[in-house]
């Protein structure tokens, strides 16, 4: 499967075909942290958070690859071993710069974790019609059969109830983030 | 649909590129020119964004296991899997022979309970499949790949997942389970290659559930009517749950009516949390954090023996008593399917010194506050703390624990918590004797204050209301009440106690005074208000590196000095006791503090052992590597966590 095509697995909401394609470039980033000084459980976290960064550049309409997949992700598992190494005083053995075209965040950027939270606070219910809707970009005919809501229009106004929740709570968080910041 | 969500539909239309150019160019114009209108679309955008990323992780975690399995890498690992798979195979067939108890079910052929048929291919003939089963608590109690009647209770569509204690990896389904009581054929999780060593198939049918679950906090269950809410108070820590009417909702949904059963339990230190099975680690920025915990609760709804949920938008609140005030504390919720802890909320202990302050000192009147959950007033005179409390007309019992905490810490007649001796009197002999009239009382040391009665209504030695008004004073000489009778020793003759009650013109109570300091000053500090808006386990927590962290890869020994053997099923509890919390580890390895005050539980082969910190320590471990334990059996000591809690010494 070419890049193009995972690129647009990621954002057409056919997510597992697209992981199972990523996940082919598991087995080298697993060799290569346990032959520099990892175990399997670390390969497999250091692989996931390279997964997810990758993701959240990949869904970005203007994002664009320059070299295959695989690189990019064996690239970013480099750095952020590297900089698991680094965290636990342990001594680097290699050399890696970080990848230009994919943006990492830095740990100083916990002003988004509340995110995190926030979603979490909704509920399962809200939860589910959510992701089925922006993740797994099912239309809202089939949200409302699949949920067993009365219609489309009742199926949309919860949706938007959610987001208004979370659209309150979000405005909370960030105004107590910027207290604290001050 | 009001504006507001009108409003937010727009701005998803114009984030997913729905509107037609006239109305993305009105939009974007709109933009430019309303600030809050730009605030609320970024949000929104992140929000969206937030959803996928949160849907992605869990994801590729729940999907992990099945990659890796498709992995085609080699010679070495394809042996290495296949030596699984034979391992996994004959644990499966040990496992179904002990839940089957060689009962062959015919409609269940699939998974037979003899050697032959024990290896389980799905239509792809991928080998060999583990099963289990998500119970209501999410934790994994069994492996059953024969549901029959040994099966709990679950929910349809839900992914079946298995956490290996030992190594911390999950294995998960592939796809939801439709029918989770009839398992067909197809059905299958392929098997992970970290659980190879875990032959927790066939060694399960070893734990005796009896002796673990003395090491278990039970729950307790209050029944209230959904349609009409209701509160409770705990007997363990008298924290106070309060379920609004109307907010509980079945799996599709539909709010339900009628009776349902809360079940709720709490850990409050680390003997009732050693071997709870919920992790106590929180992982963040890419390091690992320890809990030290005030207090862990978990809280569940039922009908009819079905899980229920809480609404959407709702919440149930709890006054929580926590364990003690912690600096950086927060509130946490587990995620029962993926096991990991998100951060709620800050805890703010603030708010309870400045009631504390209200009551014992004076303040200026016109205010209203909180004290023991009821609205009390202070008047336009200076200092006079008044209020009133009634008893639902309908005769519904609510806050018994309430009143009679108003009508202990008011009245001061009454031990703090305990019964007069019920040779001489009860509590409805005691009663009949409060009536109107002027009492003194002492508030806090060097302060004292009238206490009036107004008003009091008993009904079957229960006081139904209770009007009362107590003075406030500063700086009243004690000098005055010397001559009252007193009650100074806590261990009071009954007939003495009795007495003073006839005195009802003037008494003094130095240890009730006291008593109810106290009380007021646990009451006030450690009493949290929580929202949970689901159902589940919660944690007041703070996070804490590990203090030179060291990694112990241990042998046991008995008192006898032989081996102890660790079963694979075994469990290591490390408590470190300068924290309130405890770890669990698989029986090869775990992680502690050089510098911590350490005790390490093993609970193997139906045996709990236990090494004191005292013997721990003279291993002098401040460096990685393999140590002996030499452990005691403690197993006919312990029969509930209150044993663990004494020998421990908690």
């Amino acid at each position: 499967m070419g890049n193009d095509q995972i690129l647009l697995q990621l954002r057409n909401g056919k997510q597992k075909d697209a992981i199972a394609e990523l996940y082919k470039s598991f087995p080298s980033v697993r060799h290569f942290i346990r032959s520099h000084g990892g175990n399997d459980d670390e390969a497999k976290d250091i692989f996931q958070d390279a997964l997810i960064i990758f993701y959240k550049n990949a869904i970005q309409p203007e994002f664009k690859l320059t070299a295959s997949i695989n690189t990019y992700l064996f690239s970013v598992s480099k750095y952020l071993w590297k900089d698991e190494l680094k965290k636990k005083n342990r001594i680097v053995h290699f050399e890696v710069e970080k990848p230009e075209e994919i943006y990492i965040p830095q740990h100083s950027e916990e002003k988004y974790q509340w995110m995190d939270k926030i979603l979490h606070s909704l509920g399962e219910k809200c939860m589910e019609i959510l992701q089925l809707f922006y993740y797994k970009k099912q239309s809202m005919d089939e949200i409302a059969q699949q949920l067993g809501y009365k219609n489309v229009d009742t199926a949309k106004t919860q949706k938007y109830k959610c987001i208004e929740r979370a659209k309150i709570m979000a405005n909370e968080f960030s105004v107590e983030f910027l207290k604290n910041e001050l | 649909m009001r504006s507001e969500l009108k409003n937010i539909e727009l701005i998803e239309n114009y984030l997913l590129g729905n509107l037609n150019n006239d109305q993305k160019k009105s939009f974007e114009f709109e933009l430019q020119n309303n600030l809050r209108l730009k605030e609320e679309v970024d949000t929104q955008k992140k929000l969206m964004l937030g959803l996928s990323l949160l849907a992605f992780t869990n994801d590729i975690k729940a999907y992990h296991p099945e990659f890796i399995a498709q992995e085609g890498t080699g010679g070495k690992f394809k042996w290495f899997l296949n030596s699984l798979l034979v391992i996994v195979v004959t644990g499966i067939t040990s496992l179904v022979i002990f839940f089957n108890g060689g009962n062959k079910n015919e409609k269940n052929n699939s998974y037979k309970n003899d050697q032959n048929s024990s290896q389980i291919t799905d239509k792809n003939n991928n080998q060999d499949v583990l099963l289990a089963i998500n119970d209501s608590n999410s934790q994994v109690k069994y492996l059953n790949a024969n549901h029959g009647s040994n099966s709990q209770s679950i929910g349809n569509n839900q992914l079946l997942s298995l956490t290996n204690k030992r190594s911390k990896t999950t294995l998960s389904s592939s796809k939801a389970i439709k029918n989770p009581t009839v398992m067909e054929p197809g059905d299958y999780i392929p098997v992970q290659d970290t659980i190879v060593n875990d032959s927790l198939l066939s060694d399960r049918n070893k734990i005796n559930e009896d002796i673990f679950n003395r090491l278990q906090v039970p729950f307790e269950e209050v029944k209230i009517q959904a349609h009409l809410g209701g509160n409770f108070i705990t007997k363990k820590s008298k924290s106070k749950f309060t379920i609004p009417a109307g907010i509980l909702q079945n799996t599709n949904g539909e709010t339900v009516n009628g009776e349902v059963t809360i079940k709720y339990r709490e850990w409050r230190n680390a003997a009732e949390m050693a071997f709870c099975q919920i992790p106590m680690t929180h992982h963040e920025n890419g390091e690992d954090f320890n809990f030290n915990s005030a207090g862990m609760f978990e809280i569940r709804a039922y009908q009819n023996g079905k899980e229920l949920e809480i609404s959407p938008e709702k919440t149930i609140s709890v006054e929580f008593k926590v364990t003690e005030k912690l600096d950086s504390c927060y509130f946490w919720s587990l995620n029962d399917k993926t096991q990991k802890w998100t951060k709620l909320d800050t805890l703010n202990y603030s708010n309870n010194n400045a009631m504390r302050k209200n009551v014992v000192d004076m303040y200026d009147g016109g205010r209203y506050f909180r004290l023991f959950g009821r609205k009390l007033s202070i008047g336009p005179r200076t200092g006079v703390l008044t209020g009133s409390i009634k008893d639902n007309k309908q005769g519904e019992e609510k806050n018994m624990s309430d009143k009679y905490y108003i009508s202990k810490r008011v009245l001061f007649f009454f031990y703090k918590n305990q019964k007069i001796s019920p040779n001489y009197i009860d509590t409805g002999y005691v009663y009949s004797y409060l009536k109107r009239g002027t009492y003194k009382a002492e508030l806090k040391d060097g302060k004292y204050s009238d206490m009036i009665v107004n008003k009091v209504r008993i009904k079957k030695n229960k006081v139904t209301e209770l009007d009362f008004t107590i003075d406030l004073k500063k700086n009243q000489k004690n000098a005055d009440y010397k001559t009252d009778y007193s009650l100074r020793h806590t261990n009071i003759n009954s007939q003495q106690f009795i007495s003073s009650l006839y005195n009802d013109s003037i008494y003094y109570n130095d240890y009730m005074s006291k008593a109810y300091a106290e009380q007021m000053h646990n009451q006030s500090l450690l009493f949290q208000t929580l929202h949970c808006n689901k159902f589940g386990v919660y944690n007041c927590d703070q996070i804490k590196r590990i203090n030179q962290p060291v990694s112990v890869r241990p042998s046991f020994t008995n008192s006898s000095n032989d081996e102890i053997k660790p079963a694979s099923t075994s469990i290591v509890s490390m408590i470190d006791l300068k924290r309130n919390a405890a770890f669990s580890f698989g029986a090869k390895e775990f992680t502690c503090s050089a510098n911590g005050k350490n005790v390490v539980l093993l609970f193997s082969e139906n045996k709990i052992y236990a090494i004191q910190n005292k013997e721990f320590s003279e291993l002098k471990i401040n460096k990685s590597g393999k140590y002996n334990l030499k452990m005691e059996d403690i197993t006919d000591s312990i029969h509930s966590t209150k044993d663990l809690e004494k020998y421990l010494g908690l």
